[in-house]
């Protein structure tokens, strides 16, 4: 029997963004048991720097927001598609404080994997990461990006497109 | 020179390795009878009279933990309510330059994030001076203060170059930013003695008030 991929979409634009309605929509048709997180109106804070979830309460974030949810669905699912908005020529603050908080997925324990030190993680299950941006920005540059914070987490990147070019993202996916 | 340095960690100053780094750089820096002030993101309640240090003078140093490949989002987000600048005409743009310090030890998981500081600047109507990358960092937080004085010791003489020159040069940095990745028998050796890290990091933890196995595993 072929098993079905479970997707969240997280989505840190406002609510009602077109393209974004048009991206869950379309993901959603797909074959697929699709999440859908709107973070818009959640309260996440950016990543203390504090590493208690490396040292002091392992695994387990310092800050009591909104975030737990979306890390624990991250841990639930083979797939995660963020919607973000590009400022400055990256993504968002608030895509960013999202991975940032990602941190308790390591320990602080370290390896070398490929000629560069990583950190072990923290569960077996990988979540592969992908991207829809809004805006200008250099798209070579967040694709290399995405590669590398997949890197990091022991996960793939699924790429990064501009929300025009989904048709293109989801023939991707296909190959992944 | 007058250089603004904004200090870009999450974390209280006094928390924070990236505000060692700026005592030694800014030391080396003042050698050259130049003068600093120094900001700290960390108080949002302050972030009005950051942007007003920002607005008003031409030199500017972000000081920046690397934070999943790139900025720390609270830098993102102080940097999305800054205007790109305005000048007279004729006037010389202002410059901005980065110092990026991490955690991993070799230069090359730095500069994913140096790419995209390369083109920051711009994007604000300023000039990049370059961005001074070194790894190691986070080690910073677990010495005692001779043991951070030691080792952000190369920091002072970086402050005091870019008090005379300015920039940061690639050469230069890349230099001072060594190694770039680890040797193959430096990788033998991290690797047969990993257990040795284990048993350390695992002592560390306990002494911070940590019951729990490093490993746990609260959300499966």
């Amino acid at each position: 029997m072929k098993q079905v991929m479970k997707y969240t979409i997280i989505s840190t634009v406002t609510e009602n963004n077109k393209e974004a309605d048009a991206v869950i929509s379309e993901l959603s048709a797909l074959e697929t048991e699709t999440d859908i997180i709107y973070t818009d109106n959640m309260s996440i804070c950016g990543c203390a720097g504090c590493y208690d979830c490396w040292l002091k309460t392992p695994g387990i974030c310092s800050i009591k927001d909104d975030h737990e949810q979306i890390f624990v669905k991250l841990l639930q699912s083979d797939r995660v598609i963020f919607i973000a908005e590009v400022k400055l020529g990256f993504v968002s603050y608030k895509m960013k404080n999202l991975l940032d908080r990602m941190l308790p997925i390591l320990t602080i324990y370290l390896k070398f994997k490929n000629g560069q030190m990583r950190h072990y993680t923290r569960y077996k299950n990988r979540t592969d990461l992908g991207l829809l941006y809004i805006g200008n920005a250099d798209a070579e540059y967040l694709a290399g990006w995405m590669e590398r914070v997949a890197i990091n987490f022991d996960s793939r990147s699924l790429g990064v497109y501009e929300i025009g070019n989904r048709k293109e993202f989801y023939h991707a996916l296909g190959d992944h | 020179m007058h250089l603004v340095i904004i200090s870009c960690s999450p974390r209280a100053q006094k928390d924070s390795n990236t505000s060692k780094i700026i005592e030694r750089f800014k030391a080396g820096f003042e050698k050259e009878s130049h003068t600093t002030e120094v900001h700290y993101l960390f108080m949002k309640n302050t972030w009005a009279s950051i942007r007003e240090a920002f607005d008003r003078n031409e030199h500017i140093l972000f000081a920046v933990p690397l934070f999943v490949e790139c900025i720390p989002g609270i830098m993102l987000e102080f940097l999305e309510t800054l205007k790109p600048k305005e000048y007279a005409h004729g006037a010389a743009k202002t410059k901005i330059g980065f110092i990026l310090q991490g955690g991993f030890a070799e230069a090359s998981q730095l500069r994913c994030g140096e790419q995209y500081l390369e083109c920051l600047p711009e994007h604000l109507n300023c000039e990049y001076t370059g961005a001074l990358i070194k790894g190691n960092m986070f080690v910073l937080g677990m010495l005692n203060d001779k043991g951070v004085k030691s080792l952000a010791a190369p920091f002072v003489d970086m402050g005091a170059y870019y008090g005379k020159h300015g920039v940061f040069p690639k050469d230069i940095v890349s230099e001072f930013a060594k190694p770039e990745y680890y040797s193959k028998t430096n990788i033998f050796f991290f690797t047969l003695l990993s257990p040795l890290q284990k048993l350390f990091f695992s002592l560390f933890a306990r002494k911070r008030g940590c019951k729990a196995s490093l490993n746990a595993k609260p959300y499966h």
